[in-house]
């Protein structure tokens, strides 16, 4: 499955997310709501294990993960 | 001493070219501090008009070293700073700013465009990049700071308030001289200090850290905003910058200590873990002190209307995990009392309200007297000479060994992951959105969650209702769950029923 699909659906269902016309690669999810402050962790757990990568504290500093495909970007930089 | 940027002239003389506070952009000595410190200060003082005793000038930058520069400058103008969250609402930021009445506002680029949407009542609007270059007049500066005296205002925080207008805390020099020292006696630091900065600065934590630093040349990191949404990832930023003192909100502690990254981590240099704004389960203190056993652990003690912290006790013996963790004992140079329901001082054992007296009382709450004389009070046992106590409304009994065990709030008032937040804020809010009769916040503290009653015949999704409630309120104000009706049930003199809401769609659910 593709790296966004991928994140699409962990998200969708892990955070109560339903069918949402805003819910898209491009959404910001914390400052749209999708995703609070404690749920960030999951997401990083969520991709480090199901990618076996670690995302550095580096990573987070230097690259944006605020949408999928933000995200996508990084994870797909990181399997090289 | 009276004006506490006295502080920063000793460091620049003392400690001179060392580095004393970094971000991801930048790092600066406190030479440089100074010197940057002052263009500001010249700048404010020649152009903020006289009249009023003090000028407050906020700032309104996101948190960087650049905030630090502008405080100082603030401080060499003779003139109280106030720390204001860039990510405020505007609404919000409007009513500040009409309560402040600023003489002026220090912001960046990115920011300077919200404040076209706002009345700033005649108060300059400063680009940093601007107000931080050309010429500081020495001369000037020292005659203002001169006449400044130790019970002028240093800085103002914005804090929720229940009838939905955030109040100022007024803070004093006295109070910021006196915690300097305290802070740098209690932990013993010195220049190899070197902190992470984790509260943001319109929060008193930063106050520790700030001034801390300033007194002993120690380093102060601050970290960078993103990493705070990715606690999980801070103890290996604490290993990258060889950081060995930290002074956090104890949400941030919990949960570096439930995702089990302590035991990947070893923290070789941290010696210090100091926490205050909410309750620290010993649960997860236990997991930090199994895996680093030789730290000191701190829990500090202090609401925003006293200068940072009022009483603290380090951790030193055992506890199990369903324990409770004392607040400990005054700081030097403050008094606690606890007063029970008869304005009497409670006995050992008994709960009461925590009232604090001493040079770190602040000053009230800006331009609200009323609010002022509520909470600020003559010590109602003693009735020989003015002594001015600060009512907490944080209930507390006193243990066998004089220790202080914190018990919970007497208001509507809660902290949630370290923030303040008054229910009633959020029920005003929530009453502005379209089509929504009556609000009502409840907070269900077992699962650390905000439940927002609405009373609506229609049907709102949480998400989009957190996206409305976002023009009035921070986002750390938002609710967790949404439950609408179309009425509340009332009581019999027709208030609203919270206990049943509480009890229907709270502890049943």
């Amino acid at each position: 499955m593709e790296i966004k699909e991928t994140l699409y659906n962990f998200l969708k269902e892990n955070f109560g997310i339903d069918d949402d016309p805003d819910f898209t690669y491009d959404a910001h999810l914390f400052d749209m709501g999708f995703v609070d402050s404690l749920g960030a962790t999951e997401i990083i757990l969520f991709i480090e294990e199901h990618w076996d990568i670690e995302i550095t504290q580096r990573d987070l500093i230097l690259y944006p993960m605020n949408t999928i495909e933000e995200i996508a970007e990084v994870i797909e930089r990181k399997l090289g | 001493m009276n004006s506490t940027v006295i502080l920063l002239d000793r460091a620049a003389e003392k400690y001179g070219d060392k580095i004393g506070y970094e971000d991801e952009w930048e790092s600066i000595s406190f030479s440089q501090l100074r010197e940057r410190a002052m263009i500001i200060g010249t700048k404010l003082l020649k152009d903020i008009k006289p009249g009023r005793t003090v000028s407050p000038v906020i700032v309104y930058m996101p948190k960087s070293v650049k905030c630090i520069v502008s405080y100082m400058g603030v401080l060499y103008s003779g003139n109280p700073y106030v720390p204001i969250d860039n990510n405020m609402p505007l609404i919000r930021l409007q009513k500040i700013i009409n309560n402040l009445k600023p003489g002026a506002i220090i912001t960046d680029k990115e920011h300077i465009g919200n404040l076209d949407e706002i009345d700033l009542g005649g108060a300059k609007a400063y680009l940093y990049e601007d107000i931080s270059k050309g010429e500081a007049d020495i001369s000037l500066i020292k005659e203002k700071i001169q006449g400044v005296i130790d019970t002028d205002p240093i800085y103002i925080m914005y804090t929720s308030g229940s009838t939905g207008e955030p109040k100022g805390g007024v803070i004093p020099h006295r109070g910021v001289i006196d915690y300097a020292k305290w802070v740098v006696e209690t932990f013993s630091f010195d220049e190899d200090t070197v902190m992470a900065s984790q509260a943001p600065f319109y929060f008193d934590n930063s106050v520790f850290e700030i001034y801390g630093c300033l007194m002993c040349g120690g380093r102060l990191v601050l970290i960078p905003e993103v990493l705070m949404k990715f606690s999980l990832k801070l103890p290996e930023f604490l290993e990258e910058h060889k950081i060995n003192t930290i002074f956090w909100v104890p949400t941030v502690l919990i949960n570096i200590a439930n995702s089990g990254v302590l035991s990947k981590h070893k923290l070789p240099h941290l010696k210090i873990v100091a926490f205050c704004g909410e309750v620290m389960p010993n649960k997860q203190l236990n997991i930090w002190r199994s895996e680093h056993p030789d730290c000191l652990y701190a829990n500090l003690y202090g609401p925003m209307e006293i200068t940072d912290v009022c009483s603290y006790y380090i951790v030193d013996r055992p506890f199990e995990d369903s324990d409770p963790l004392p607040i400990g004992k005054a700081c030097k140079n403050t008094r606690i009392i606890i007063l029970n329901e008869e304005n009497q001082i409670a006995k050992i054992g008994e709960p009461g309200e925590i009232c604090v007296i001493g040079s770190g009382v602040g000053l009230g709450y800006w331009g609200d007297v009323e609010a002022t004389d509520r909470a600020f009070v003559q010590n109602p046992v003693n009735p020989y000479f003015n002594e001015k106590v600060y009512r907490t409304g944080d209930l507390a009994y006193i243990d066998e060994e004089g220790l202080i065990m914190f018990l919970g709030r007497m208001d509507s008032q809660i902290k949630l992951r370290g923030n303040r937040i008054e229910l009633g804020e959020i029920e005003k809010a929530a009453a502005c959105i379209d089509n929504v009769g009556r609000a009502c916040a409840i907070f269900h503290a077992e699962q650390e969650e905000i439940v927002l009653f609405l009373e609506t015949a229609e049907e709102f999704v949480l998400r989009k209702i957190n996206m409305e409630l976002l023009r009035y309120i921070p986002r750390y104000m938002l609710p967790q769950r949404l439950v609408t009706m179309e009425k509340f049930p009332h009581t019999a003199n027709d208030k609203i029923d919270r206990i049943t809401l509480r009890k229907k769609y709270i502890e049943e659910k």
